[in-house]
């Protein structure tokens, strides 16, 4: 009897340890081959990074060296002091900025106003405008530079600002209405025509009720538009000739020259150029998810 | 408030489709009229065309006096519930009622004022300080009504606000809305597909098909005295049932069913009215409570009787709904009692015989009005 008790005993007990071992895989094996996949994926993405931060920070006799470091050492952020005093640095991220910020407000502008116009009025041509602007996506933009360099030739814009800004927005636009199109689709008629009652014109039902609720589409818009314009080398490098008025990624390249190349300055003007765009979209990542799902899904 | 008229109002799209011909409908001041009929029959877009939100193609509409066919919405001092309620979802209950003052230039003691008494009359002082989308169906449906309620328009325009919310919310706010008529004594459009809705809260209803008026009346008269064989399909739940004969003069009137499954002489008081229709193709109607059985029949009326195998029986409780066939029409009776009848069997049935339609069956109009 003692023995049966004993042996009912043990089997509980194997049993509860067969099961508890059983749950501990199934809950975290699982989770964890997915953050091993998560994990291997986000240290190919950071190593080139890493890789540059260590550069910027390699005193200047150990550019070329081999080390896998991290942080190398004689550590030193000279190269960031010289960045900020011995190069045109300053002026570049000015220029940038200008450039990018005109682009993004126009951008904003028109692709707010022209996607509510394609959105909620029937004109003649709408649809073929609608093509019109996707078919512009259609093509590569080097296969553009050269009509466009042209053009702006004629029309005396080469080498300033108000040419590269055309270009610029004129590029980033087809999308940008597209997109704000789309958004505009998913807010219903009823509520301008309400506000119409309630005492608005057309315009105040747009600006006062129908704009702060595509708030998402909006930063997404201004989003792109900054993009193109901040990090954009190969336009900017046919149209802005004179070093004045360099942006940001033509006064990287100057780093670069026939014998050699300042790797070190590279690497720390790459890592500040960045900080504004990571900036940017910490700050408006929440609007980034909530702008991406709200446009697909009537809610 | 006012009172609105429309005069052969039509609305034409580009392309050539006609969503509403030559509508002719008065409007008294504190009224609470009624458009109803099935889907695309035009009443939405006539009332949009009373709000300002579709153009007028042609003909006049006429807000207290003044031809109002080039105002925008905004002037026109009316006030609209939307069927999505139409909230703006980024402002707070209060801001969604306070939003049409402020436009208005209202003074902020004055907007105080009216969005707490509206917020009262409504029970949504709670509320205020919410957005739309934390509120249930039945509040949003409130604040949309209190957003018009508290620019105390001219004019109030429904259109189907009720139709999403669930049955029993529905009924609520279908009585809610009527005290709020007496109230406000104000004028009101309501434009629903439910004809019990349009029974029980209109003083006069408006019964459209197609872009067509088909009657205008009091809900009691389009019950009791229907146009035309829609009107009389349309009001009434469940709907009236038809029965294609025609008439024949034997002495007296009497009508024949078409393949001769039944005949009877028409009572008295239709043998005067339709006397000029004997050998006409006619439709006979009988509403579904128009049937009695050998317990519910009154003494002194008078009956044809039919002796029916039941199909269906759905009883409700203080009434059963019957489902028969009858010269390959599908009939519903409507019998008042509480005895448990049992399907596929024959179950004698009265038909009142003072209580019959009877239309022309080529132009569907009735041959009593």
């Amino acid at each position: 009897m003692k023995n049966r008790n004993l042996l009912t005993l043990l089997t509980a007990f194997w049993l509860k340890l067969w099961v508890s071992i059983k749950y501990f895989f199934k809950k975290y094996s699982v989770k964890g081959l997915i953050y091993l996949f998560l994990i291997f994926f986000t240290v190919i993405a950071i190593y080139p990074i890493l890789n540059v931060f260590t550069m910027s920070i390699r005193p200047g006799d150990k550019l070329l060296s081999t080390s896998l470091a991290v942080i190398p050492d004689n550590w030193t952020f000279q190269q960031y002091v010289n960045l900020f005093t011995k190069t045109d640095f300053l002026n570049w991220i000015v220029n940038s900025l200008v450039v990018s910020l005109t682009v993004t407000f126009t951008g904003v502008v028109l692709a707010s106003t022209a996607g509510y116009a394609i959105s909620r009025f029937n004109f003649v041509g709408k649809k073929m405008s609608m093509l019109g602007l996707m078919g512009t996506q259609m093509f590569p933009a080097t296969m553009l530079l050269l009509p466009m360099y042209i053009m702006l030739i004629k029309l005396e814009l080469i080498n300033s600002y108000l040419g590269i800004i055309i270009i610029y927005s004129a590029t980033a636009l087809p999308f940008c209405v597209w997109q704000m199109k789309g958004f505009y689709d998913t807010i219903p008629f009823s509520l301008e025509e309400s506000a119409r009652i309630d005492g608005c014109n057309r315009w105040q039902a747009f600006y006062v009720i129908i704009l702060p609720l595509a708030a998402p589409a909006l930063v997404i818009t201004a989003l792109f538009s900054f993009m193109t314009a901040w990090s954009e080398y190969i336009v900017a490098a046919q149209i802005l000739q004179d070093t004045n008025l360099y942006t940001l990624p033509l006064g990287l390249k100057s780093f670069e020259s026939n014998l050699s190349t300042e790797w070190g300055l590279y690497a720390a003007a790459s890592l500040v150029v960045s900080i504004p765009v990571v900036i940017l979209f910490v700050i408006l990542s929440k609007w980034l998810v909530s702008g991406l799902t709200l446009g697909s899904v009537k809610g | 408030m006012a009172d609105v008229r429309l005069v052969n109002v039509s609305k034409m799209y580009e392309g050539g489709n006609t969503a509403v011909k030559d509508v002719n409908i008065e409007i008294k001041d504190k009224e609470f009229v009624v458009l109803v009929g099935p889907s695309g029959c035009g009443k939405s877009t006539t009332l949009r065309m009373i709000a300002g939100l579709e153009e007028i193609s042609s003909g006049e509409l006429i807000i207290d006096g003044k031809v109002v066919n080039n105002v925008s919405p905004k002037d026109r001092d009316i006030a609209m519930v939307f069927q999505n309620y139409a909230l703006y979802p980024h402002m707070t209950v209060y801001d969604n009622m306070a939003f049409g003052l402020k436009l208005r230039k209202f003074s902020k003691e004055e907007i105080n004022q009216r969005v707490t008494d509206a917020a009262k009359i409504l029970g949504l002082e709670d509320y205020l300080e919410r957005k739309p989308k934390a509120l249930s169906g039945g509040q949003r449906q409130r604040v949309a009504v209190g957003r018009a309620i508290v620019r105390k328009p001219k004019v109030f325009l429904f259109d189907e606000p009720l139709s999403n919310l669930d049955a029993k919310l529905r009924v609520q706010m279908r009585t809610e809305i009527s005290k709020l008529h007496q109230r406000l004594e104000a004028t009101m459009v309501y434009v629903t597909h439910d004809q019990v809705e349009a029974m029980t809260m209109g003083d006069k209803i408006v019964v459209m098909k197609d872009g067509f008026v088909q009657q205008i009346d009091s809900p009691l008269n389009l019950y009791n005295h229907p146009v035309n064989k829609f009107v009389a399909g349309f009001i009434g739940s469940p709907a009236m049932n038809f029965i294609p004969g025609y008439l024949k003069n034997e002495g007296k009137l009497q009508f024949h069913s078409n393949n001769n499954e039944f005949s009877f002489p028409l009572g008295s008081i239709y043998q005067e009215k339709l006397k000029a229709h004997a050998g006409k193709s006619v439709v006979m109607g009988i509403r579904p409570e128009d049937f009695f059985d050998v317990s519910t029949k009154k003494e002194g009326t008078e009956y044809y009787e039919i002796i029916p195998e039941l199909e269906v029986v759905e009883p409700m409780g203080n009434e059963v709904f019957l489902y028969f066939t009858l010269e390959g029409v599908q009939i519903t009776a409507r019998i008042p009692t509480r005895e448990r009848l049992v399907p596929r069997t024959k179950q004698p049935l009265y038909m009142d015989l003072s209580k019959l339609h009877f239309f022309d069956a080529a132009d569907e109009k009735s041959l009593l009005v």
